[in-house]
């Protein structure tokens, strides 16, 4: 858990993927600041502030006394972003290097299709 | 955030030498904060003052509110625990357990005794005749079972193997979620703790050169590769740590970056990665490498 | 964002009281570390006391049974009197060994002195117990049947019970206080600090020794030794003593880790 970027924020993502993928559907429990902290390796301070980015963005919300579940629509939203960004952070890299390697665009949607098939 | 520590103007001189340069800085209550920097740089001349072993030649300490020199209020609530300790010639392990409750009102021996057996220390072994690693293992059981509200570990760690090291570092992370406390962690071993720590407190030739958070620290600095050309216009506004080139290639660590910054490098075909905390700490203490891993021997 | 720390999670927790705990609850703490292991202050003295005596009573029903004699020849040679040397012994070793341990595990200075002062003083007083009631035994039993001195030291302990137990006790205390003060010495000044303590301590003796000398004034510190008599002698020890103990505690309470 270390790609050098805040570990909190790093955490908040790792918690996101979770719940974009299903491992953690909406209305489940997710584990505690501490069952992170020890999981993960790292301060409980840093642990509650990736938990405290995705309570303030409306992706888990807090039951006093009980713990922290994910919110209802949570999924929806999240991929609904991760769709808006997805054009910045995965396609312009991809041409980029299409680009550098002298493969056109054609060429390109051509290899997509070939590996989306196999 | 409650502030237990606050130095102010601290300075500590000896015979021409001058061991601590009039630092100012405060630690937050129930945190864990790193003091790193290289050997000599003034991290244990730092914690004696703190704990009262060491007289300030001027400026003040404040611990717990008071002044921890021969202060018994606020000396009760602190458990120092240093690199090389010596224990009387005829001790055990078992002596140095079963004297420390004394000293510290929240001592847990069932903790003590579970850490033990996880160090598989001998404890009915005289602790002249234990192996440098052991040794090291009694004072971070010390450290731990003792639940001081400021523990100060130094270097506690000479002689552990990488497992004994990870299961101090675990247990210290679980104890503390349970028992928040003011935890000082003395260490060359940055990449090891990075994770750990909430704060950094970088200390080098005397001087304070970093106080923040390691998440700020983090989000601060990136190193950003590729022609040089490109690079140099990418880094040309940021505060540049560190510049390596090969022949049109250029490597460089800059501080004061965003996420603007960042994303136009990327678009620029540029390389993005990462600074560890060990690398950035590294390059503001304007030292290479070797001096700083010379513990992992 | 807001800036959160563990605190937030359990509440602001209470501040941390300065009230120190009683002293005596600290000093306690002090005389508890010093006998967590008693090996080496009463085991090991114990034993070997044990040992020279028994040694020493077969020497001398030995002799005893090749020369035939009546036992009113008393051998005194107060074999008993290593204790006093190796307390001082003990004193130096366990103020450089246990000082810098309580200092990190957050005694004070002054805690720590006053801890190893109750160390002492129990010590001293457990062992006049046992020097006293031995030699009360040595008397009423002849030398242990074989005529043997082992404890009576002559003139010393031709003496009450109570006489015996006071002196031994200033004695003790003078001990322990010296090996105090050269351990304060060694904690604070080390390898040096003892090159000047005992050159200044050889200076004193023989400049003393040299000044009665030259004065002609031996007969008088005789004469001031029987006068003041066996346990008035014992008595002015005290001042060496207060003397040494204030020195150990001044050159402490500045001692640091660093120094040395």
């Amino acid at each position: 858990m270390d790609d050098g970027r805040p570990i909190f924020r790093q955490l908040a993502e790792q918690i996101e993927n979770q719940i974009i993928d299903g491992s953690l559907p909406e209305g489940s429990q997710v584990p505690s600041i501490n069952e992170f902290a020890s999981f993960h390796r790292i301060n409980p301070a840093t642990a509650l502030k990736g938990i405290t980015l995705l309570v303030e963005s409306g992706v888990l919300f807090k039951r006093r006394g009980i713990g922290m579940f994910v919110a209802d629509g949570a999924r929806e939203r999240l991929l609904a972003e991760r769709r808006a960004r997805f054009a910045t952070e995965y396609v312009h890299p991809l041409l980029l290097e299409a680009r550098g390697l002298e493969l056109t665009t054609d060429q390109l949607i051509d290899i997509i299709r070939k590996e989306s098939a196999s | 955030m409650t502030t237990i520590v606050e130095a102010r103007g601290l300075t500590k001189r000896y015979r021409g030498v001058t061991a601590v340069d009039s630092v100012d800085f405060q630690i937050a209550r129930d945190s864990i904060t790193g003091l790193l920097g290289r050997t000599g740089a003034g991290k244990t001349t730092l914690m004696h003052l703190l704990t009262g072993q060491e007289f300030a030649t001027s400026g003040t300490i404040a611990v717990a509110g008071g002044n921890p020199v021969e202060n018994a209020g606020v000396l009760q609530h602190t458990c120092f625990i240093k690199e090389s300790q010596r224990y009387p010639d005829d001790f055990k392990p078992k002596h140095v357990f079963a004297a420390a409750p004394g000293f510290f009102p929240h001592w847990d021996a069932d903790f003590a005794r579970d850490l033990a057996a996880e160090f598989r220390l001998p404890v009915d072994r005289r602790i002249k005749k234990l192996s440098r690693g052991q040794l090291s293992s009694v004072g971070i059981i010390v450290g731990l079972a003792s639940r001081a509200p400021i523990t100060i570990f130094d270097e506690p760690y000479l002689g552990l193997d990488a497992i004994a090291r990870q299961a101090f570092y675990d247990r210290l992370l679980a104890d503390y979620a349970e028992h928040p406390r003011t935890v000082i962690l003395s260490t060359h071993l940055i990449d090891e703790v990075g994770a750990l720590l909430e704060h950094a407190l970088v200390i080098d030739n005397g001087r304070i050169i970093i106080d923040s958070p390691v998440d700020a620290l983090r989000a601060h600095a990136a190193t950003i590769a590729g022609p040089a050309e490109a690079v140099e216009r990418a880094i040309a506004a940021l505060e540049v740590l560190h510049r390596e080139r090969l022949g049109g290639f250029v490597s460089a660590t800059v501080a004061g970056i965003t996420e603007q910054v960042l994303a136009e490098a990327r678009a620029a075909g540029l390389e993005v990665g990462p600074v560890s905390l060990q690398q950035l700490i590294i390059r503001q203490t304007g030292g290479t490498p070797t001096e700083h891993e010379e513990v992992s021997r | 964002m807001t800036t959160t720390t563990a605190t937030d999670r359990a509440g602001a927790p209470a501040p941390l009281s300065t009230t120190p705990r009683s002293l005596a609850t600290r000093v306690l703490t002090i005389v508890r570390l010093l006998f967590a292991n008693p090996s080496t202050a009463i085991w090991t003295p114990l034993i070997i006391l044990g040992f020279i005596l028994l040694m020493n009573v077969a020497i001398f029903a030995i002799i005893l049974a090749n020369i035939p004699e009546d036992g009113e020849t008393a051998n005194v040679n107060g074999g008993a009197f290593f204790l006093y040397v190796y307390m001082l012994v003990v004193a130096v070793m366990t103020i450089n060994q246990a000082f810098p341990l309580s200092l990190g595990y957050g005694s004070t200075r002054r805690d720590f002195l006053l801890g190893f002062g109750v160390f002492a003083v129990l010590l001293s007083i457990g062992y006049s117990l046992l020097l006293a009631t031995a030699t009360a035994i040595e008397e009423a039993t002849n030398g242990w049947g074989v005529g043997l001195g082992f404890f009576s030291t002559g003139v010393l302990w031709q003496t009450d019970w109570w006489q015996a137990l006071a002196f031994s006790v200033l004695a003790f205390l003078l001990f322990f206080s010296i090996g105090a003060a050269t351990a304060a010495v060694y904690v604070r000044w080390k390898a040096t600090g003892m090159y000047v303590f005992w050159g200044a301590i050889t200076v004193i003796v023989l400049g003393g020794g040299a000044l009665v000398t030259w004065l002609g004034a031996w007969e008088q510190v005789g004469a001031f030794f029987i006068w003041a008599g066996v346990l008035g002698s014992a008595a002015w020890s005290l001042i060496v003593t207060a003397v040494c103990a204030l020195a150990a505690w001044l050159i402490l309470r500045r001692a640091t880790p660093s120094q040395g």
